[in-house]
């Protein structure tokens, strides 16, 4: 003891500094329930404190002492013998905002418009035999390739839609074998995903598939009576199909290879149970709530748009719930969208979830190609387009160049919209380093890129969702164990 | 901190006055909160150089809302946005230090 006390100086010490004051850095806060505020800062980090804590950070009243200690290390305040928290304050920001540099990763190929199902909440989809009218042709599927490598972003990944792409599978191999022969010089990571309903698999292209390792996506909406119901075809065997799509590409190009995506519609919200134990039971590990899109809804009015958000929450809280308890039973599962919240709330890491970014992923994230040519900024751009408004619509792959599309007013003035960290109400929101301001969604429903967040759904919904969890984390350890294991 | 409203009074059976004292909040302040309570209610705003700042809310009609609690909520975002600007006020130097920091050395700013 006595070398330890040589060697080291007593705490008194080391409060010397706190006795001169602090400076605040950066911080936003907002009410967390009627008795604790969030506080974050720059990047995301947060502290939950009673309000009167809130107001003495503020007027420069803390003193020296657990509270203190925990403001200065998660970097809302700095002192005397912490110069240094600017430039780790600047070091995770810039992580934060990598995916930024990175640009357009995601590359979505629509190549038919044709398919086998009659979805209502489905605005892109039509079933039609007219394969010249409704399926890309190669040459536009050469110039969407060209395009894609305009890109500087190392990972491409190529995404098939559709309608159901498998019934231009023809197209599909072209892209493939187009994109691989321009990689043999550009040397991305190249990546391929097609989004299907399986019904149209065969043996030749799960062939193809395990030969150029390509992933799948499908639709699982719920147990049969629900996936039938949300996605009707003729036969009525939706489920069936799909479910025995999942089992072959399981077992021949790995259980790695596919996954499911839950589109949320109104038949599904009084059934959150029923449609996580279907995961469960097909051994998947995650489930995405997702919320309801609004290009399906005839959304004319924030109001409206309100409303199907406070629908949507209680559905996505008693999902979580359930998915939560779950885990305390030994069963290992996820909630997608609360993991990249929690992501966004724990880690420095930035995710590539174009809905919660800033600025928006129209464009610099995220590409569709569609297949007549014309290029969208997203896919919800594509929805809008599908419903008659053009907008987000930057050009055609016949006639318009890489960087008028890319530099156009119609993809510039939505991406400045979007920046959230200067957008009224959200730039002093404390949940802005999770959120986003996505300009396609508030067009749709407010027709303004902005929006005023007092009206919007999106708005409404991300607040709830970050509130939430870090209630959850505040309130109950049990379920913080489980909820900080979704943010690696 | 003391009560930011000098004083509450309803106007008629839907609208609610609530008087400011401009030393305190500035029109600014009291704009940024009214804007988060657009999706209920209507706000105009009148300042005079003796009697401060007055806020005019009006309900939306369809909306049934206390109008004691109301102003209660309305005070203290009031309250929370004053705080904010001293907080963005006070840290300004940091935050653009921190940009700095942050975007030097990228290809996303011209050298």
């Amino acid at each position: 003891m006595s070398a330890l006390a040589k060697r080291f100086s007593s705490l008194s010490d080391f409060r010397k500094t706190e006795d001169q004051g602090y400076k605040l850095l950066p911080l936003r806060f907002l009410p967390l329930d009627e008795k604790r505020y969030v506080l974050t800062n720059m990047a995301g980090e947060f502290l939950v404190a009673d309000r009167s804590h809130v107001v003495d950070l503020i007027e420069h009243r803390v003193s020296a002492g657990d509270f203190y200690d925990e403001l200065k290390s998660r970097h809302f305040i700095y002192d005397n013998d912490s110069r240094a928290a600017l430039g780790l304050l600047g070091l995770k920001y810039r992580t934060k905002l990598n995916h930024v540099s990175r640009f357009t990763g995601l590359h979505m190929f629509v190549v038919t418009l044709r398919c086998d199902y009659t979805c209502k909440y489905c605005q892109v989809s039509r079933q039609t035999e007219d394969r010249h009218t409704f399926d890309m042709n190669a040459d536009t599927a050469a110039r969407a390739v060209a395009m894609t490598f305009r890109s500087p972003s190392h990972p491409i990944k190529i995404e098939f839609q559709g309608g159901e792409p498998l019934l231009n599978f023809e197209r599909i191999q072209q892209i493939v074998n187009l994109a691989r022969d321009q990689n043999r010089e550009e040397r991305r990571d190249l990546q391929f995903v097609i989004a299907s309903n399986l019904s149209m698999l065969t043996d030749d292209i799960l062939e193809f598939c395990d030969h150029e390792g390509i992933y799948f996506s499908t639709s699982l909406k719920g147990p049969a009576d629900l996936h039938n119901a949300n996605r009707p075809r003729p036969g009525k065997n939706g489920h069936e199909l799909t479910i025995g799509g999942i089992k072959r590409i399981r077992d021949r190009l790995g259980i790695d290879k596919v996954s499911a995506l839950m589109t949320t519609t109104d038949r599904s919200l009084g059934r959150p149970r029923d449609i996580i134990d279907e995961y469960v039971r097909h051994g998947f590990n995650s489930i995405f709530l997702r919320p309801l899109s609004p290009y399906g809804f005839a959304v004319t009015t924030g109001q409206v748009d309100r409303y199907n958000t406070k629908l949507w929450l209680a559905f996505y809280k008693e999902g979580l719930r359930y998915i939560l308890d779950l885990n305390h039973h030994g069963v290992s599962m996820r909630e997608t969208y609360s993991s990249i919240v929690l992501r966004k709330m724990l880690t420095p890491a930035s995710t590539g979830y174009v809905d919660l970014q800033s600025p928006a992923g129209i464009g610099i994230s995220g590409l569709v190609y569609n297949y007549d040519g014309d290029v969208y900024a997203s896919d919800e751009a594509r929805m809008l387009a599908e419903m008659g408004d053009k907008t987000f619509r930057l050009g055609n792959l016949a006639v318009d160049r890489y960087d008028d599309m890319m530099l156009s007013e119609k993809l510039l003035d939505p991406l400045e919209a979007s920046v959230a960290e200067s957008a009224p109400t959200c730039s002093e929101c404390a949940f802005v380093p999770y959120c986003g301001s996505d300009p396609i969604f508030h067009h749709a429903t407010q027709g303004d890129a902005v929006g005023n967040k007092a009206l919007s759904g999106f708005c409404q919904r991300n607040m709830e969702v970050c509130r939430h969890l870090i209630r959850l984390m505040e309130d109950s350890p049990s379920d913080r164990d489980v909820l900080q294991r979704w943010a690696l | 901190m003391g009560d930011p409203a000098k004083s509450i009074s309803e106007v008629d059976s839907l609208a609610v006055r609530i008087d400011f004292d401009t030393r305190v909040y500035s029109v600014e302040t009291l704009q940024r909160a009214a804007l988060k309570f657009t999706r209920i209610a209507s706000f105009d705003f009148r300042v005079d150089e003796q009697n401060g700042a007055t806020v005019l809310v009006t309900p939306f009609a369809a909306l049934k809302i206390d109008q004691g609690q109301f102003a209660a909520l309305f005070r203290n975002e009031v309250l929370d946005q004053h705080l904010r600007r001293l907080v963005a006020n006070e840290t300004e130097a940091e935050r653009n230090l921190i940009l700095a920091y942050a975007f030097s050395n990228t290809k996303l700013v011209p050298s």
